[in-house]
């Protein structure tokens, strides 16, 4: 489904030429588990960043289904990352201006549809366990809840691959381990997840994952 | 019940709603813009129509008074303080000699006692109904004799009794006509023919009034107000008059309304100098603030880049927030110079000696739209900028830890 390759983002510092992203194949594929561990500044979210089509690579290839991303138009690559992907930022990401509620029916609002989505908003937020938060505001929630929110968030439009960046990252074990089996269920419904974590973290990656190590920019199989 | 749609508009509004102090900020800024403009439009109109009724109603060319009246004269024609000042009725009559010189009609003046009628003491203007251009127009709605002896004729700001009569040195005289506004000295002047102020002076000797104008023996009057064939200029003729009868002053008709002509295109200036400046400073804060608050939402925006919103959909957020901003603003400021114009900007025109008359709805109306819609373009093409800006940067997108 989704097939980088050579992929590769330059990037300057203080005059200094680097490699935030080295040369990067990987592939993910239908209903599967790819989870992504590497220390921090190892180039874990500017890959993420590529693979979505937000930041552009130096050199190397994206596609899905066999098309390549890069090519397409703003309007384009908007829509399919609005349609196809699911994209759970590092960190807080919510939009403290709109309630839980708002917050998950967003993504749906953002390209022209038709029908209703209220209902499916809702029925999202009680598949993350937080359906009694709805009418609450950003500010008003703990870093669990938020990451449940950004979770139902992008899984509203029922994408075929979800992209979660350290959606852990300062949870706790108990917390953690729920997010976990979460997205486990969520790969048992057919939709792909890529997941980056820290090395912390990786301990508890969802079973059935397809681990690799990124480091320095560079990605390596883990066995 | 369809559900609540969250559209561009609604996303700005509750952005908006969450930001009281930029709001607040941003649509006093938009506020001064609209009043400033709205207001100055108005109030320099309205002087501009009130010249335009002063040119229309100033009936004579030339107007003669007594040595060292002429500025008093123009007090009474503009609206300073009410006047008077005599000299002999034969003048009238050597005017009407002078070459270039085709119609005179003599004007007595008097000013009441105060407190009789009204706060102030008011202008009495007589003229003669026989020789009288000057003021039939002003009372074209009266039948075809015009003022009847013991009527008159009031201007605008004079408030008759109830049973329409006016108190001047005690005895009642009844309102025959009352004149539109001409924001001139008219409007506080009370109008009358030569045998009414004859009659209302000898009763006021019965009461023990003496008056200035008891000393002139043949008939005192206080102006000759004399219209032109045409063929000589205003300046020559008023030179002729002025050589042959030297205790005589003259005023040209034509130079009032040029010196007010000029004060206006001065106060023209310095709003329109004040207008610039302010709206080159508005739109120098207003795009700082936009292009600021880009900055400082760059994790706003590569949210809604993430879930899959196009670079135009994310400006049009921002240049919606601008939008409702600088409308709201605007509202606000066209309200407030409203209130400021309106009550005042009469007694404003009074200080500076220019005739204010308010301009039509219609205009004030479709000022205030015009206002609306400069604003509201300046706020958009002050956050235009900015929408630019968003739509240009890819670096921003890349959401790292810490930011
Ligand atoms: N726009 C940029 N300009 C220059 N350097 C950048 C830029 N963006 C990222 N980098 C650098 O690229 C490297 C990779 O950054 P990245 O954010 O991908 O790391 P990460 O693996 O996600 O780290 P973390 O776990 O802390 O989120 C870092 O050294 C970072 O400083
Ligand atoms: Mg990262």
């Amino acid at each position: 489904m989704l097939a980088a390759t050579g992929l590769t983002k330059e990037y300057r510092r203080r005059g200094e030429v680097f490699n935030a992203v080295d040369g990067v194949d990987l592939t993910v594929a239908k209903g599967e588990i790819v989870s992504i561990v590497g220390r921090s500044g190892s180039g874990k979210s500017t890959l993420l960043n590529m693979l979505a089509g937000l930041l552009r690579p130096t050199a190397g290839a994206v596609r899905f289904d066999g098309q390549d991303i890069l090519g397409w138009r703003d309007a384009e690559i908007s829509r399919w990352r609005n349609t196809k992907i699911g994209y759970m930022p590092q960190g807080q990401s919510l939009l403290a201006n709109l309630n839980v509620l708002d917050n998950v029916r967003l993504p749906f609002f953002l390209a022209r549809r038709d029908g209703e989505i209220t209902e499916k908003a809702s029925a999202r937020l009680a598949q993350v366990g937080i359906a009694h938060l709805a009418a609450n505001f950003p500010a008003e929630l703990s870093g669990g809840e938020a990451r449940r929110v950004a979770l139902a968030r992008a899984l509203i439009n029922a994408p075929e691959l979800l992209i979660a960046d350290e959606p852990t990252g300062d949870l706790d074990l108990a917390t953690t381990n729920e997010i976990m089996k979460l997205f486990a269920q969520i790969a048992g419904d057919g939709t792909a997840v890529l997941l980056v974590t820290h090395e912390a973290e990786a301990v508890i990656s969802p079973t059935g994952a397809r681990i690799y190590e990124m480091a320095g920019g560079k990605l390596a199989g883990r066995d | 019940m369809a559900e609540k749609q969250l559209t561009s508009w609604r996303l700005a509004g509750e952005n908006l709603r969450r930001q009281p102090l930029r709001v607040v900020c941003l649509t006093a800024v938009a506020a001064i813009l609209a009043g400033a403009l709205f207001g100055g439009a108005i109030f320099t109109t309205g002087i501009q129509t009130g010249l335009d009724v002063l040119a229309a109603r100033f009936g004579a060319d030339l107007m003669v008074v007594p040595a060292g009246n002429a500025q008093k004269a123009e007090a009474v024609l503009l609206g300073g303080e009410p006047n008077y000042f005599y000299f002999n009725g034969d003048i009238g009559r050597k005017i009407a000699q002078v070459p270039g010189v085709s119609r005179v009609s003599p004007q007595f003046f008097l000013t009441s006692l105060s407190a009789e009628c009204c706060d102030l003491p008011v202008q009495l203007i007589a003229f003669e109904p026989e020789t009288d251009f000057v003021v039939k127009p002003w009372l074209a709605a009266l039948p075809a004799q015009g003022l009847r002896d013991g009527q008159i004729a009031v201007g605008c700001d004079i408030l008759a009794r109830e049973n329409r009569t006016v108190k001047l040195f005690g005895r009642e005289y009844p309102v025959a006509a009352q004149i539109g506004k001409t924001a001139t000295g008219l409007d506080r002047s009370v109008l009358m023919n030569m045998n009414t102020i004859r009659t209302m002076i000898d009763h006021a000797h019965q009461e023990k009034l003496h008056f200035l104008a008891d000393d002139e023996p043949a008939g005192a009057i206080s102006a000759v107000m004399v219209r032109l064939d045409g063929d000589r200029s205003p300046a020559t003729v008023a030179r002729e008059i002025r050589r042959e009868n030297p205790n005589v002053e003259v005023v040209v008709a034509q130079g009032v309304v040029r010196q007010i002509g000029q004060a206006l295109r001065r106060l023209k200036g310095q709003v329109f100098a004040v207008l610039v400046a302010l709206w080159v400073v508005a739109a120098t804060v207003l795009t700082a603030v936009y292009s600021g608050s880009v900055n400082e939402r760059k994790k706003e925006f590569s949210v809604l880049r993430l879930l899959g919103a196009t670079r135009a959909k994310v400006a049009g957020i921002v240049l919606s927030e601008a939008f409702l901003t600088a409308l709201i603003g605007g509202l606000i400021g066209v309200v407030l110079a409203a209130l400021a114009v309106f009550p005042f900007s009469t007694y404003i025109g009074d200080r500076l000696q220019l005739p204010y008359i308010p301009p039509a709805a219609a205009y004030i109306f479709g000022m205030a739209l015009f206002s609306l819609a400069l604003v509201a373009v300046a706020g958009l093409l002050a956050a235009a900028y900015a929408a630019y800006k968003i739509g240009r940067a890819e670096t921003y997108l890349t959401m790292r830890a810490g930011e």
